[in-house]
């Protein structure tokens, strides 16, 4: 493999590897607009500019590869390529490029939503210039709305086409496109032809200023305010990596999280403006169905009408359960154990999820059909269901014990029918839903932002959801909840003080999941031993 | 003049010099038919290799050598593209070639297509020449109709055909890689090299793009041999007869046929009959407009060819001469100049889109009386910043993708640097004090 | 206002998607084409072209705005061309440009009321030796005079 020298760092690297890229990995900082890991290279903002020994001109870090010298070659007897990116000449160019690029800029920096996360920002400030010697007039566009949620301010736009090439290569959509020539140039969408596609709200991820932004988001906050929780996307199987964005205990955005295991670099708009569905009808206190519409009551007593209920109506033995592929494992393990416990018969099974087709993009980003997120973890948990619950649940009796799916539980005539002849049904979900409705008593339990824990996703990795708010009102963990009944019916005295407790009985409780424990999880998961 | 017999241009005004069955009748296609039946790639290619045939386009890189990296054994199809995207201000010879003479440039394309094994050649010609593109596909199809295009050529067993391109009016698609994104019905934005693209052009197949005079001059080297188009001219190493154009303030503008070498004084006093009424010759852009302004002192003596022109600061680009007498003005030349490139940026590289408009921004203000004795530096500063410093000793510094960062901003810096005190006298009074 | 080449047309396009080996390589002779049977290019003819060549309107799009020659706003019938680079500012382009816009009073850019005349100012038209310069539609008139350019225009139908 050539040696490369890059600045002090001394790196061998596979022959054809980018500077940039080489640079990337050892920590050096060459700044670039253009250049993203997961697009074509552009090579026109020059920001990356480095000197390469033996190369008269400055060459661009993000397109220029590491040759390889035959050994008689080999500069200073050992390197393939020297290459600096801090002499005086590199300087110089960066200062020029950001010159170049500022000369049209608004400078509006204090009403502009970038602020705080631009690069024109960040770059301008270590290497830039103070002053401007620009004393023409500025090019001046109106901002225009793209679709999907997506507007742009084309004075802020410096043309880098990240958004054009996503578009293109990613999503293989094409909507935008760079339209006229020159100086004129801008990012344009066609006539009634706007950008609308599963993943739109990614150009304004990577768009490096403040042109492409979100609706959702735009004059809502300053990031500066925002909190940053690394986090995992339940709303399909893919388990997209995300941060969550929040402050004051409310969630402003999510942003997609790199990580090449789970999403790459990209999540989609539904997980992207999931939350937003979360903040409808938050349930704050247990609730009981009364005669007219439901009654709030304390956890103490709605934990011992639970117990009332399964004594009055066959007992342990006729407790049936559904746990849920939206939920983290935690909770779907504890739902287990204390089904285990109450009874030796099959009593457990998955609350059916909506399943759609796959969508897959040109690039291999997948939006998974199954809706059900952490539909793979919940089945480890509980052991898998060969053909659905209708056959082994029969038209009985009993209590039905249920983990919502976070709204997206399909009513099914099979379920239907199972609500119908149970005779008592208790409901852990955390928003009002469909299957609230059906529901005897309601325990709230955290949200999907409020939950921790560990999801699996359709590839068998591991990933460990963050929670990013506080839990509302009097909800519970379900995890806590689980515990608690446990205790309650079965006089199991566990003693778990978190989610992470859980997480290490299910370690040494279920052999694929030995390796996914807590620390080894970090940000980016850990695959089920036995896969990939 | 001189005995000189012109070469490229003999028929140029005869009747019916357009036509296949003149051509003909002139000896025309007995190259592409010795090339097609008699030789083989290696034979042409060393052939065009010891000729020294040097591009015409304005890169004046050798023809043969360029041909030779295109990858022997290589699968995919080769494509050669005849550039005919003519719009370097001061150049209209190609158009001349092609007007007068079609079938050299198709003889000659059929012998470089023999040498890289092409069996697709495209002609791009600029959108604006609609005229010329009629005529060129006018002389393929007769061509097509007599065996000298299409299956099995000269009934041997060769395939060639050629398709005539006619471009959408854009500079920047006479730089070989906008070229070729542009055949492809791409916007123009060059492509960065490597991969050249005699390794991945066309399709991402290996492609060879040369310039129309460069074509036009390969029937007489297959004719005559390597050794006798060494000959001709001032130099073995730059050598081959040579169209220069004169326009701006000269008696007789127009295309003139002479050998590589030719000096500048004699092309623009004998050939262009001098100056428009006479005049005192202020200065010349020697090459097409992206080469730097000369002034009439530097013109003496000066040979038109590669090397003597870039040992003078300047380029032999294209051959084409703008002439401007002692009433040109200096800072509305200049400014013109900067608004063409202004207006002909491609806008990929931030150096280039930004700082081509910056400069006509700053040129105008000057042409308008409000310039500042400061931004007579900062015009050169820009310049620098876009295209390098103008200094041919030490290479190109250019911070573009292609050579057009380069081709603004030297020939703005040599306008600047040599005729400052045209600029110091447009400053307003307050600020020349 | 759907568009059709004509059948004639239609045929020497389906041509260029033969000979070309990608059919987006068609897409410059294709605009060409359509523009000079519709006058200019339509968002529905763009659009059916794009379909034609198996790609996006958008992609399609960012080609035609990059080339000056291709027009998606309506022109006068006749299209005044004047080059204004060196060669032709040195003969006098100007005075072409000024003459034009009193002629018709239009401003460089603009169309006369009636429909007929375009007056634009373009760059390098290529043929230096004969400015200055006048392209109208396809033609080239050149080392024209105001006089000279006159007696053209008036003997346009």
């Amino acid at each position: 493999m050539p040696l490369l020298k890059l600045d002090d760092h001394e790196l061998e690297v596979p022959k054809g590897t980018k500077i940039l890229d080489a640079a990337l990995k050892v920590g050096i900082e060459i700044p670039h607009y253009c250049y993203h890991p997961a697009l074509s290279i552009a090579g026109s903002c020059r920001m990356c500019l480095v000197e390469v020994e033996g190369m008269p001109k400055l060459q661009t870090a993000c397109s220029t590869p590491v040759r390889e010298l035959p050994p008689e070659k080999k500069i200073d007897g050992r390197y393939d390529m020297v290459v600096h990116t801090t002499t005086g000449k590199v300087t110089a160019a960066r200062k020029l490029v950001l010159e170049f690029l500022l000369l049209n800029h608004p400078l509006d920096c204090p009403v502009c939503d970038q602020a705080g996360e631009c690069l024109l920002q960040d770059y301008s400030f270590k290497y830039g210039e103070a002053h401007s010697r620009f004393v023409e007039d500025k090019r001046v566009q109106p901002g225009e709305e793209l679709g999907s949620g997506v507007v742009i301010n084309l004075n802020r736009c410096i043309l880098c086409t990240r958004c054009v090439r996503f578009n293109r290569e990613i999503t293989g959509t094409g909507e935008l496109f760079v339209e006229n020539r020159g100086y004129h140039n801008k990012i344009a969408v066609f006539d009634g032809k706007p950008l609308d596609n599963p993943l739109a709200g990614n150009v304004a991820d990577i768009c490096p200023v403040g042109a492409l932004l979100l609706k959702d988001y735009i004059h809502s906050t300053r990031v500066w305010h925002l909190s940053h929780t690394p986090s995992v996307c339940t709303e399909c199987s893919a388990g997209c990596s995300i941060t969550v964005d929040a402050a004051n205990d409310r969630i402003y955005r999510i942003v997609s999280r790199e990580n090449e295991q789970a999403n790459g670099h990209f999540i989609c708009d539904t997980g992207r403006y999931a939350f937003h569905t979360y903040a409808e009808g938050v349930l704050t206190e247990p609730l009981m169905r009364a005669k007219r519409g439901w009654k709030a009551l304390s956890w103490d007593l709605a934990y011992r009408t639970v117990a009332d209920q399964i004594d009055r109506h066959g007992g342990k033995g006729a407790v049936r359960a559904l746990a849920s592929p939206t939920f983290p494992n935690e909770s779907s393990f504890l739902l287990g154990q204390l089904m285990q416990r109450l009874s030796d018969k099959r009593n457990v099974a998955l609350i059916p999820v909506k399943r759609e087709a796959d969508q897959t993009f040109p690039a291999g980003f997948k939006i998974s059909g199954d809706k059900g997120g952490n539909r793979r973890g919940a089945e480890d948990m509980i052991g898998k269901l060969a053909a659905g619950f209708k056959s082994f649940f029969k038209d009985e009796e009993g209590v039905l014990l249920v983990m919502d799916a976070d709204g997206r539980a399909e009513v099914t005539a099979d379920l239907k029918g199972l609500f119908e002849s149970s005779s008592f049904k208790v409901v852990l979900a955390s928003n009002e839903s469909n299957i609230t409705a059906m529901a005897d008593l309601v325990l709230p339990v955290a949200g999907p932002f409020e939950r921790e824990g560990t999801v699996t996703n359709d590839q068998g990795l591991v990933q460990w959801l963050q929670l990013a708010l506080e839990r509302k009102g009097q909800a519970r963990p379900a995890w806590l909840v689980l515990a608690e009944l446990d205790r309650l019916l079965t006089g199991e005295a566990s003693l778990y003080t978190c989610a992470g407790d859980v997480t290490w009985k299910i370690n040494r409780a279920i052999s694929a999941y030995s390796q996914a424990t807590r620390f080894k999880l970090g940000l980016k998961g850990q695959l089920l031993t036995g896969t990939g | 003049m001189s005995d000189y017999q012109p070469i490229l241009t003999m028929h140029a005004g005869q009747p019916g010099s357009a036509t296949r069955d003149y051509y003909l009748a002139n000896g025309g296609y007995r190259a592409a038919r010795r090339a097609v039946l008699d030789m083989n790639s290696d034979d042409i290619i060393q052939m065009v290799k010891y000729s020294n045939l040097q591009g015409r386009g304005g890169a004046g890189f050798p023809a043969g050598v360029k041909w030779s990296f295109v990858p022997r054994d290589d699968k995919r199809a080769k494509y050669l593209i005849c550039n005919a995207d003519e719009g370097e201000p001061g150049t209209f010879k190609d158009r001349m070639l092609i007007n007068h003479n079609p079938h050299q440039l198709i003889e000659g394309m059929i012998i470089a297509s023999r040498a890289i094994d092409c069996h697709l050649a495209f002609i791009y010609i600029r959108g604006e020449f609609a005229k010329e593109a009629r005529l060129l596909e006018a002389a393929v199809e007769e061509c097509r109709a007599s065996n000298i295009l299409g299956k099995k050529i000269f009934g041997g067993k060769y395939d060639l055909d050629i398709l005539v391109y006619r471009g959408g009016g854009a500079y920047i698609c006479g730089e070989e890689m906008a070229l070729i994104e542009s055949l492809e019905g791409k916007r123009g934005w060059p492509r960065i090299k490597p991969p050249f693209p005699a390794i991945e052009g066309y399709l991402r197949c290996p492609t060879i793009v040369n310039n129309v005079e460069t074509l036009s001059n390969l029937p007489h080297i297959v004719n005559n041999g390597a050794e006798w188009f060494r000959g001709i001219g001032a130099s073995p190493d730059s050598p081959g007869p040579k169209l220069y154009c004169l326009s701006g303030h000269v008696r007789k503008p127009g295309v003139y046929e002479a050998p590589m070498g030719t000096k500048l004084t004699t092309l623009i006093f004998t050939h262009a009959g001098g100056t428009t009424e006479g005049k005192k010759l202020k200065a010349a852009i020697p090459g097409g407009s992206s080469a730097p302004v000369l002034t009439a002192d530097e013109i003496e003596d000066l040979k038109m060819d590669f090397p003597s022109l870039t040992a003078a600061g300047s380029m032999l680009g294209s051959g084409g001469i703008i002439v401007m007498d002692e009433t040109t003005d200096m800072v509305q030349a200049c400014y013109n100049l900067a608004r063409f490139y202004a207006h002909e940026s491609c806008g990929q590289c931030t150096p280039c889109r930004e700082g081509t408009t910056w400069l006509t921004k700053v040129l105008r203000r000057f042409t308008q009386g409000r310039g500042r004795m400061e931004d007579i530096d900062l015009i050169g500063d820009i310049t620098d910043n876009i295209g390098g410093l103008c200094d041919f000793s030490k290479g190109s510094f250019g911070k573009t993708i292609c050579p057009f960062g380069e081709a603004v901003s030297w020939p703005i810096r040599a306008f600047m640097d040599k005729f400052r005190d045209e600029f110091e006298a447009y400053l307003p009074k307050e600020e020349a004090a | 206002m759907s568009f059709a080449f004509t059948a004639d047309r239609k045929k020497r396009f389906n041509a260029l998607l033969k000979q070309y080996p990608d059919k987006r390589s068609a897409a410059l002779p294709a605009l060409h084409l359509a523009q000079d049977q519709e006058g200019y290019l339509t968002t529905e003819t763009i659009e059916t072209l794009a379909q034609m060549l198996d790609i996006t309107p958008a992609s399609l799009m960012d080609t035609i705005s990059f080339h000056t020659l291709f027009h998606t706003k309506p022109r006068g019938k006749y299209l005044l061309q004047v080059c204004q680079t060196l060669s032709c500012s040195l003969a006098g382009a100007d005075e072409i440009v000024d003459h034009l816009s009193h002629k018709y009073q239009v401003k460089a850019g603009e169309t006369t009321p009636d429909g007929k005349y375009t007056l634009l100012k373009v760059e390098c038209l290529g043929a230096c030796d004969t400015a200055p310069v006048v392209q109208i539609n396809d033609d080239y008139y050149e080392k024209v005079s105001k006089d000279k350019l006159n007696r053209i225009l008036d003997k346009l139908p």
